[in-house]
């Protein structure tokens, strides 16, 4: 439960760091500014649950090493 | 083989008009070489008008471009246009690009089991960055071109005469180099944000059925 929250708080800080002029497309889901974005972590839906998805493949993909490949 | 490309190029919403910018962008610098390119924009990208362009012209190489999900992909206004149990065998004897979300995971291996010679996509969803101040003039905005250019690569290697294997591959390269700008000393901090987001992408894209196929 305390691992969960912390990736929470994770993906929360880097949605931060997004630029603050620039949306994401995400689909047919439309598209969505970092404030909307990080909402919908909060409230642990759909949307949110892929945000999370993503830097957890990030994260994966750092261990990787895919930036050298 | 034919030689001769269909591409769907709806344009209904924010999204798939920058998708379709793209895809027209890339399209018309490929004119000149040695596919015939047919597109069905906007209103045109529905399912009758994609039948009866299979129909008349058997292309060797189709290229969508719209929303999708794991089991199918749309048309103009998400017409359903290929549907996994409905009508899949469309892409019978064709190699198919699908620059839409998901399509890779059922539709992309029903297709092939249907007789699809390939199928390109991706298995998750395709994600991209815009500026909203480019909202009217899509193929400007730079920071949807990091995403959109590697993406339309596939395309471009195929009408190039690679093979199924050699386009994924090349554009997963594009993506690469795309990635590694922005981990440099060029970009910006806030570009650097955008990494997460292309390296999703790059992993998402799969082909599935003759890696060897050629669309030319």
């Amino acid at each position: 439960m305390e691992t969960e929250k912390e990736i929470i708080d994770l993906v929360i800080a880097r949605l931060q760091n997004l630029p603050f002029d620039k949306e994401i497309s995400i689909g047919s889901s439309g598209e969505f500014t970092k404030e909307e974005l990080i909402e919908h972590v909060k409230n642990d839906d759909s949307i949110g649950q892929k945000m999370v998805a993503i830097e957890m493949d990030f994260l994966r993909s750092m261990k990787e090493g895919v930036f050298y490949e | 083989m034919s030689n001769i490309a269909l591409a769907t190029i709806p344009s209904s919403d924010q999204t798939t008009l920058y998708i379709s910018a793209w895809a027209e962008n890339t399209i018309d610098q490929l004119k000149s070489k040695h596919l015939q390119f047919f597109a069905l924009t906007k209103d045109r990208a529905t399912l009758s008008v994609f039948e009866s362009m299979l129909k008349k012209h058997e292309p060797s190489l189709i290229f969508i471009n719209g929303h999708g999900g794991p089991d199918l992909v749309c048309g103009h206004k998400d017409e359903e246009l290929i549907k996994v149990g409905r009508n899949e065998i469309l892409l019978k004897k064709t190699i198919t690009y699908a620059l839409s979300c998901s399509s890779a995971k059922e539709l992309g291996p029903s297709a092939v089991k249907a007789g699809a010679v390939a199928y390109i996509g991706y298995i998750e969803d395709f994600i991209f960055f815009i500026s909203p101040d480019k909202r009217t003039r899509p193929r400007e905005d730079k920071t949807a071109e990091m995403f959109l250019a590697p993406a339309n690569h596939v395309i471009v290697s195929l009408a190039k005469g690679h093979t199924v294997l050699e386009a994924t591959n090349a554009s997963k390269n594009y993506f690469l180099k795309n990635i590694q700008k922005l981990i440099s000393s060029e970009s910006s901090v806030d570009e650097r944000e955008y990494l997460r987001y292309l390296i999703w992408d790059m992993r998402s894209l799969v082909s599935l059925g003759d890696q060897k196929a050629t669309a030319i």
